[in-house]
């Protein structure tokens, strides 16, 4: 009945939906969730017969003086840098022009959205033959317009660009398509206002479309900047199961991964989750605290 | 089925009540509204019927059994909500077969018992659509088929016309008072649409405050107010209601000391003003002035001047347009009296003891009880 | 003016479109070439015979049956189990009433925001002692639920309004069957959008399945290709063959169902 509180019968019944969803997340989120918290600490550890002999925060210490942790931290932050604004700005300009378009924009659609739904580990493959050194299509074409071969994938200074650029690639379909959404849900009114008030196609869209934008140019970066803190898949594909010549492309997942798989040091490993989880948090603490003074909600 | 509340109380959060001790009997095969302002409580009783809502105290009753603890299905009530709530992904026919599906009739004898009631409710050519193909009124009728099909104890509908245009409204409301009429369903109808109730019920009930203001049939409703909260939300034009102090002087020595004593408000009917040649039944002659006259396609009113107060009456409209000033009659009948507490005191069915007048005293029978309905406004 | 800006337009998005399409096409390209056309010089767009060889090559050259097969179980019971206690969960969410249900809902969401590359090391260890490593137990178990897809779920099943919930109770239908005769047929699209998802991303998942499987007969497709590219070596043309074998199942899945996926986007961004 609408005003019933919950009892115990309707209690045990809703329980009894959740029951399945219920034991799955809890045994394999919340459980680890605070276990990996836990693990941080664990100083000695028997993987074998899970026994923990000591605590202590000597895996945050370990981090602290780890040049490759340093590395992967300032890898990570630049891969951030290098992806997300770039991003947004071409896939915001691609869905203003679909935008604008009557024809074929559901075809454009199509391609632009493409490399989504693609398998990374695969289409890594495909790129990593593009970045061949001697045969590879992209310096193919930079030789085309007088630049020299570049060493894609085994010069440090390059491993990380092509990392980007590939990423990109990758990622633009899905914020054009909510940038699409974005624009659709924008009132035509607003165009007709500005333009009676006088604004031409350059102010209609500082001053109306990327202000109602926000809330979407918002969700997008967030969304971005956590996805590129994570970024792993691409890095192991494309430097085949390595982190790229000299650790160039060293990331926090990445070191997680070779410290707690390679390694076997979980401590460490879960140490590393740890601070990864406050990056995330701290940006998006920021990110936060920036939208409420620019989104227009 | 008849259904009886007990001294029902509902409380949503255990210290305002939205119901107080309502007690009522609705008789079984008659249609009756549940009528009144928003927040008033019509919702929360039509729910408190149909098992949605349980009481936070007292019983109610189905025939003589008590259902108060039973749910909407124990109880086998059909209901139409406001928005329809159809099912938008199954057919008309499959909408009208789901209570007989869910009551595991046989497929051969639910679709025949589903194209019966569509054709009581006028949808029959309509089986294989789904609902968003259909108007709003078809809709509604394919709603009711489904609230009919399990042959419901009782038929509730939650404004069901709210959502439809105004022609379409008084389409439906006479066809809610067919399939009523055609398969003698008891029926409770929630509006706050005073037209709507008074054309089509047996029996309204006025809810405003939580409270039951009055309970009976549409012409009593508006020729005998049981008090002034009736009397101003059932009629249209508004009734007139002025102090009762400013006719104090005119109704001395008419109206007996006693009520005058009591009266705080008095509520005079539009149709109640007439020019003195044409009264009927006249209580006593007004003097006043004319404000202004207004004409709205076939009704007209005249704003009168009164001590001060401003009476509209619909019956003056062969008074000629620069008339100034005039004398002008109250009718008996349309003419209320309300005591400081909004209870009616004098008019309507209580029987109108004049001074002087031995004839009432003698057959109160004689007092116009049921008078109202004959002139009571379209 | 407007059409000059038109033009522009169009050849902007065109040229995008074929970088776009570019690495999509270089792969096909390559798979169907001979050894010594992969490496010429300038590229060979479109090879002289088109060397289907190559597939059936790639497809014995490392045990990519088995691999799809897993990857097909993998994906198809991921899938489904997720999808069932996300919808029994999702309901208990949206309509019925039960002690705890605010504190439950904010610890999930709460949860949301935990990377989850942090579980997988305690999620190994569990596993680990379930003595599940390199079977479909780990590939899968985790995976059978998804808050994600419980809150999604739950935006929809709350968009259908309490009104249809009540009018089905009265219509005699219990919890169960309203449910799955009225809320799941009504939440069509937004369950095939979380369907379609699910499925790319299972099929296309890669740490996951790379932690939990060192066993060959246990790898999902993106993890035997990994693997294979060490076999390949500088054989492209296997190599790319590999790798349009992997892609194209989602691609079609793509194609065909490309309204819900871009519906689902569109949902999950919006609302998450």
């Amino acid at each position: 009945m609408l005003n019933e509180k919950p009892t115990v019968k309707s209690s045990i019944k809703a329980y009894l939906y959740l029951l399945p969803m219920l034991v799955i997340t809890f045994t394999f989120n919340i459980y680890p969730i605070i276990k990996s918290f836990l693990m941080s600490f664990y100083t000695k550890y028997d993987f074998y017969t899970d026994v923990v002999s000591a605590y202590g925060f000597s895996n945050f210490t370990y981090l602290w003086n780890d040049p490759d942790f340093h590395l992967a931290v300032r890898n990570t932050l630049v891969f951030v840098v290098g992806v997300v604004p770039l991003n947004i700005i071409i896939s915001l300009f691609i869905a203003l022009l679909l935008n604008k378009i009557k024809r074929f924009a559901g075809a454009f659609r199509t391609i632009y959205f493409l490399p989504f739904v693609t398998s990374t580990v695969a289409i890594a493959q495909v790129w990593n033959w593009i970045y061949h050194s001697d045969y590879g299509l992209l310096n193919y074409f930079l030789g085309l317009v007088g630049i020299n071969p570049i060493n894609w994938l085994n010069d440090p200074n390059w491993a990380m660009p092509a990392l980007i650029i590939m990423s990109i690639w990758k990622g633009l379909g899905f914020n054009i398509v909510l940038f699409l959404v974005g624009l659709n849900n924008i009132n035509t009114r607003y165009y007709q206002a500005a333009e009676i008030d006088g604004a031409d196609s350059w102010h209609q869209f500082t001053n109306v479309t990327l202000p109602l934008l926000s809330p979407i140019t918002f969700l997008v970066t967030i969304n971005g900047v956590i996805g590129s803190f994570k970024v792993f898949d691409e890095i192991f594909a494309l430097f085949q199961g390595s982190s790229g010549p000299s650790k160039s492309a060293l990331t926090i997942v990445y070191y997680l991964y070779e410290k707690f798989y390679t390694e076997w040091k979980y401590g460490i490993a879960a140490a590393s989750g740890v601070v990864l989880f406050f990056l995330i948090l701290l940006v998006t603490l920021i990110q936060l605290w920036y939208s409420r003074k620019h989104v227009h909600y | 089925m008849q259904v009886t509340f007990k001294d029902v109380t509902l409380s949503y959060d255990g210290k305002r009540d939205i119901l107080k001790h309502l007690n009522f009997v609705i008789q079984e095969g008659s249609l009756v509204c549940l009528l009144g302002p928003s927040g008033g409580g019509k919702s929360t009783t039509l729910n408190l019927i149909s098992g949605l809502l349980a009481p936070t105290g007292g019983h109610i009753f189905f025939d003589d059994a008590d259902v108060t603890k039973k749910d909407a299905l124990g109880r086998k009530v059909g209901m139409v909500f406001q928005n329809y709530a159809l099912y938008p992904h199954l057919t008309v026919l499959k909408n009208i077969e789901f209570p007989l599906k869910m009551a595991k009739m046989s497929k051969a004898d639910r679709t025949k018992r589903a194209k019966e009631l569509a054709a009581l409710v006028h949808v029959e050519d309509q089986l294989d659509k789904k609902p968003g193909e259909l108007s709003g009124g078809q809709q509604q009728r394919v709603a009711i088929a489904r609230a009919l099909a399990k042959e419901p104890s009782i038929l509730l509908l939650d404004e069901p016309l709210s959502n439809l245009d105004a022609r379409l409204r008084i389409e439906m409301r006479e066809e809610i008072r067919r399939i009523q009429r055609e398969t003698g369903v008891t029926t409770v109808f929630v509006t706050h649409d005073q037209d709507e109730a008074m054309h089509i019920s047996d029996q309204i009930m006025v809810l405003h405050d939580g409270h039951i203001q009055q309970f009976s049939t549409p012409k009593k409703l508006y020729a005998s107010p049981d008090n002034l909260f009736v009397a101003q939300f059932i009629g249209e034009p508004v009734i007139n209601s002025i102090p009762a102090t400013a006719l104090n002087h005119d109704l001395a020595g008419i109206v007996p000391d006693s009520i005058l004593t009591q009266a705080q408000t008095a509520g005079i009917r539009p149709e109640a003003l007439t020019l003195p040649q044409r009264a009927l039944d006249p209580l006593v002659t007004l003097h006043g002035k004319v404000l202004e006259f207004d004409q709205f396609g076939r009704e007209s009113t005249a704003n009168i001047d009164y001590n001060g107060y401003q009476l509209i009456s619909t019956e003056m409209s062969q008074l000629a347009h620069d008339t100034k000033e005039l004398d002008f009659t109250l009718e008996k009948k349309g003419f209320f009296l309300f005591d400081a507490d909004g209870k009616r005191i004098f008019g309507g069915d209580t029987p109108m003891v004049l001074v002087g007048d031995q004839s009432a005293q003698k057959d109160p029978a004689a007092a116009p009880t049921e008078s109202g309905g004959d002139t009571h406004a379209e | 003016m407007k059409k000059v800006a038109s033009i522009l337009r169009y050849t902007i998005l065109t040229l995008g479109a074929l970088i776009m399409i570019l690495p999509f096409f270089w792969m096909l390209s390559t798979s169907l070439k001979t050894q010594p056309e992969t490496v010429q010089i300038p590229p060979v767009w479109i090879p002289k015979q088109l060397q289907w060889g190559n597939y059936v090559e790639a497809f014995k050259a490392a045990p990519f049956a088995r691999y799809f097969v897993n990857s097909v179980i993998v994906t198809g019971v991921t899938t489904i189990g997720q999808l069932f206690t996300s919808i029994l969960a999702a309901f208990a969410f949206s309509k019925l009433r039960f002690w705890g249900k605010n504190i439950l809902f904010l610890i999930f969401l709460g949860t949301m925001m935990i990377p989850g590359e942090m579980l997988i090391i305690p999620n190994f260890v569990t596993l680990s002692n379930m003595h599940l490593v390199n079977t479909y137990g780990a590939l899968i178990l985790p995976w059978l639920a998804s808050f994600f897809t419980v809150f999604t779920l739950r935006q929809t099943f709350n968009s259908v309004s309490d009104q249809t919930y009540f009018a089905a109770k009265i219509d005699g239908a219990s919890d169960w069957r309203f449910l799955w005769h009225i809320l799941v047929p009504m939440s069509k699209s937004t369950i095939t959008a979380v369907t379609v998802l699910q499925v790319i991303g299972s099929w296309n998942a890669f740490m996951w399945p790379l932690i939990v499987t060192n066993d060959e007969n246990m790898r999902t497709l993106p993890v035997g290709l990994q693997a294979f590219t060490t076999d390949a070596g500088t054989n492209f043309a296997l190599l790319m063959a590999a790798s349009t074998f992997v892609i194209i199942p989602m691609v079609v899945v793509y194609i065909f169902l490309q309204k819900y996926i871009i519906a689902g986007i569109s949902n999950s961004g919006l609302k998450g």
